[in-house]
């Protein structure tokens, strides 16, 4: 089965054709400047059977988009997509699992879009546009935070006034779960052990946002995001976790105005914020003029120190893990970071190798020392054919296939 | 010596005479027996209970017990014009806790005006955290004027003091576990005589749930009560500070010992949140501390420590790999006056160094 997965941004659309249950890559792109016109045109960047092409065109919307890419497919008909599975990035309360798109379920997915303004209203509007433009295409729709439905009372509430919080819908989700879901299986499989056993802690370390998971039996038993994405690791612009008395200083502050706020925290703080320089991590580790800095050195020992106290955490929660998971452009690609969070952690079982750390092996490695109760584990995620995976296991449930 | 203590409350001004230090006062015993103490409305009231009491003993230092301290008081002080105009310029951090203790100070000048006044202040502890413990990741200029705090600062120093004993005599810095058990709990990760880290903030809203703080939350929470036309940044304080924690989760006040001991379910809950929370935090510890060589409990609590301990320490050792039982784990019983008045008269001993020879 051809399966497009969708990862829809605020104005991008990632696109990959992956033919399950082989899981083979069939083609790619992303869409870039999707919504109103910029000073640079719309562009589709696609590629299939090795060969990259560029399409220049006004994309208005994200089904303006969806459009383009499914007649770049449609010329090759080995490349027609038989059902198109879509990332949304928060299912709330309501879902608890991954769907199969139909009339009720698009009514709850329309009632959960707020709960992430920027990633769930334009999926929800690309969801819309397949439906009416390829009524009969299968879609499913895979969220992020499905796989954190297991995180137990005590891990996911706030402590807060019961009626408030249920009203308000303050409770932990947790993000990045198709991630974490996906190294998680990747290591159970490296490691040999059943996922259904598996300890381990998932780092997933972007250069943008960044988590930590705790898994237990192979389920997801906390994640150091929140009720939203802001809580947690000290990420590339955002701020982490946060005294909520500075939250409502800074509110005040800004007279009233907490979106300012919000936006402060979610878009100016983090590592950019710290530094004055930039939101990259690996900017700070290696400065341009190369000159040492006191701030950026302090920017990046605190968003390290972040990393470790939370790996200290859930190096408890899930009591002797069989595994440290790195993942995401700077858990696999940084070897100073894997250092930095890892080093004197003996006590705990945690011993990285430093020769295999800085070797640049290819992934996926173990890069534990033979000594390391624990072992730690570089693995590259792949959000397509998770949700690809996770798609077709649906679709083969419902027409009582084998997936 | 002889130390009258004064501790603001919510409910009200508690004091007690405590008698410490290398001269004890014979008459007064372990603190409550001979001693006095109470709480009261106003400092005013006190020489009135102590005439009414026919104590004439004298009272060689009055301390009061003073949350926040900012940088500038990394140690006891005894108050002159010049402290008190630096304490004063710390406002700014501190609003509320700064305004009482200067209050204090004023009203304590009036009601015993020969006595010396010594501040011991909760943040003393702290004020040398690693900047990368203390540093929220906020854009410079508006994360500057805030940073991590712990405000049980009494409690750790002396717990982690009685700790060090216990383990005996290190070939390296012995690594703490230092758990308050106060209405807001707080965990500090100690090595020798320094804190590493700890779970409070900026304020002592953050951190662990307590009896009517709501500790750790998404701060997008924050933001959203503040959003909320019902509420505003001012409720959306009070819901945090004063309506959340146990209070909040139960629907009715429960202390941190009733929120350990009670048997009903819905408590049960309450209890395991808090000791799940406790348990993540005592992890971030391990990472601070690169191990572990002890723990001890401390505060009004104390007495409970126990069930937090069944909880916490065969996790503990579990993840570090040690035999069942063997992590040594102690209870320092010193209750909070006691340790109120002993920095109040190391104050004074430290203006005063001949009268070590009394």
């Amino acid at each position: 089965m051809r399966i497009i997965v969708f990862n829809c941004g605020s104005s991008s659309l990632k696109y990959r054709l992956i033919n399950m249950p082989g899981e083979t890559e069939l083609a790619a792109g992303e869409a870039e400047r999707v919504g109103p016109k910029t000073a640079l045109p719309g562009c589709i960047h696609h590629q299939a059977w090795g060969q990259k092409e560029d399409h220049t065109l006004d994309m208005p919307d994200h089904g303006a988009a969806f459009t383009a890419v499914m007649k770049l497919l449609e010329r090759d008909s080995r490349l027609v997509p038989e059902a198109i599975g879509h990332r949304m990035v928060h299912g709330g309360a309501i879902f608890k699992d991954h769907v199969i798109v139909d009339e009720a379920a698009f009514a709850h997915l329309e009632e959960v879009q707020d709960l992430a303004p920027i990633h769930n209203p334009p999926a929800l509007r690309l969801l819309a546009a397949c439906r009416q433009l390829y009524p009969k295409l299968p879609e499913t729709v895979v969220f992020d935070t499905a796989f954190h439905s297991t995180i137990p009372p005590a891990a996911r509430t706030y402590a807060l006034p019961a009626k408030l919080a249920r009203t308000h819908g303050f409770r932990k989700y947790g993000f990045h779960g198709t991630s974490h879901q996906y190294v998680a299986q990747e290591a159970a499989e490296l490691l040999g052990i059943p996922m259904p056993e598996l300890r381990a802690v998932s780092c997933h370390l972007g250069s943008g946002g960044a988590s930590l998971c705790a898994i237990v039996n192979g389920k997801s038993v906390d994640n150091t995001m929140g009720y939203s994405p802001l809580q947690g690791l000290v990420m590339s612009t955002r701020s982490g976790d946060l005294d909520p008395a500075i939250a409502l200083g800074l509110v005040a502050r800004a007279q009233g105005d907490s979106r300012a706020v919000e936006s402060m925290l979610n878009r100016r703080s983090g590592l950019l914020g710290l530094s004055g320089v930039s939101a990259d991590i690996r900017d700070l580790f290696a400065p341009a003029d190369g000159a040492p800095d006191e701030t950026i050195g302090r920017a990046a020992q605190v968003y390290l120190w972040r990393i470790r106290k939370y790996l200290g955490a859930y190096l408890l929660v899930t009591e002797r893990p069989h595994c440290i998971i790195f993942t995401d452009t700077i858990g696999e690609k940084l070897p100073a970071v894997r250092w930095a969070v890892t080093a004197g952690l003996e006590a705990l079982g945690v011993v990285l190798d430093p020769v295999k750390n800085t070797a640049g092996l290819p992934l996926p490695v173990d890069l534990a020392a033979a000594a390391s109760r624990v072992r730690i584990l570089a693995i590259a995620t792949n959000e397509e054919v998770a949700i690809a995976r996770a798609s077709f296991a649906l679709l083969a449930n419902a027409e009582g296939l084998p997936s | 010596m002889n130390s009258l203590v004064l501790i603001p409350a919510t409910t009200g001004l508690h004091y007690a005479r405590v008698s410490v230090g290398p001269v004890a006062d014979p008459d007064a015993g372990p603190l409550g027996a001979g001693g006095l103490r109470g709480t009261t409305a106003s400092l005013g009231d006190v020489p009135a209970v102590l005439a009414a009491n026919r104590d004439h003993r004298p009272i060689d230092v009055l301390t009061i017990r003073a949350v926040y301290g900012g940088p500038d008081f990394a140690s006891p002080i005894i108050v002159d014009d010049a402290s008190q105009a630096r304490l004063l310029q710390l406002g700014a951090q501190a609003p509320l806790s700064v305004a009482n203790t200067s209050a204090l100070i004023d009203e304590a000048r009036v009601a015993f005006p020969k006595t010396p006044i010594a501040l011991a202040f909760e943040t003393s502890f702290f004020v040398h955290l690693p900047s990368r413990e203390t540093t929220y990741a906020l854009p410079i200029g508006v994360g500057q004027s805030v940073r991590r705090w712990g405000y049980h600062g009494l409690h750790h120093d002396a717990a982690t003091t009685e700790l060090l004993q216990v383990l005996g005599p290190r070939q390296r810095p012995a690594r703490m576990l230092s758990i308050c058990l106060e209405a807001s709990p707080e965990m500090a990760a100690v090595l020798g005589r320094t804190p590493l880290a700890v779970t409070s903030g900026s304020t002592p809203v953050e951190g662990l749930p307590g009896e009517l703080n709501c500790g750790e939350i998404d701060p997008s929470i924050a933001l959203a009560l503040a959003a909320d036309r019902t509420l505003g940044p001012e409720r959306a304080n009070q819901v945090l500070t004063r309506e959340s924690g146990f209070f909040g989760m139960l629907g009715w006040p429960a202390t941190l010992g009733e929120v350990l001991t009670d048997k009903r379910a819905r408590v049960a809950r309450v209890r395991e949140h808090l000791l799940y929370h406790i348990a993540l935090a005592a992890g971030t510890s391990l990472a601070a501390l690169e191990g572990l060589d002890g723990v001890v409990f401390s505060g009004r609590y104390a007495e409970h420590a126990e069930k937090v301990a069944a909880y916490l320490l065969p996790r503990l050792e579990r993840t570090l790999e040690l035999p069942a039982g063997s992590l040594p784990w102690h209870v320092c019983e010193a209750a909070l006056e006691m340790l109120v008045a002993e920095a109040g008269v190391s104050a004074l001993l430290a203006q005063r160094p001949d009268s070590r020879d009394n």
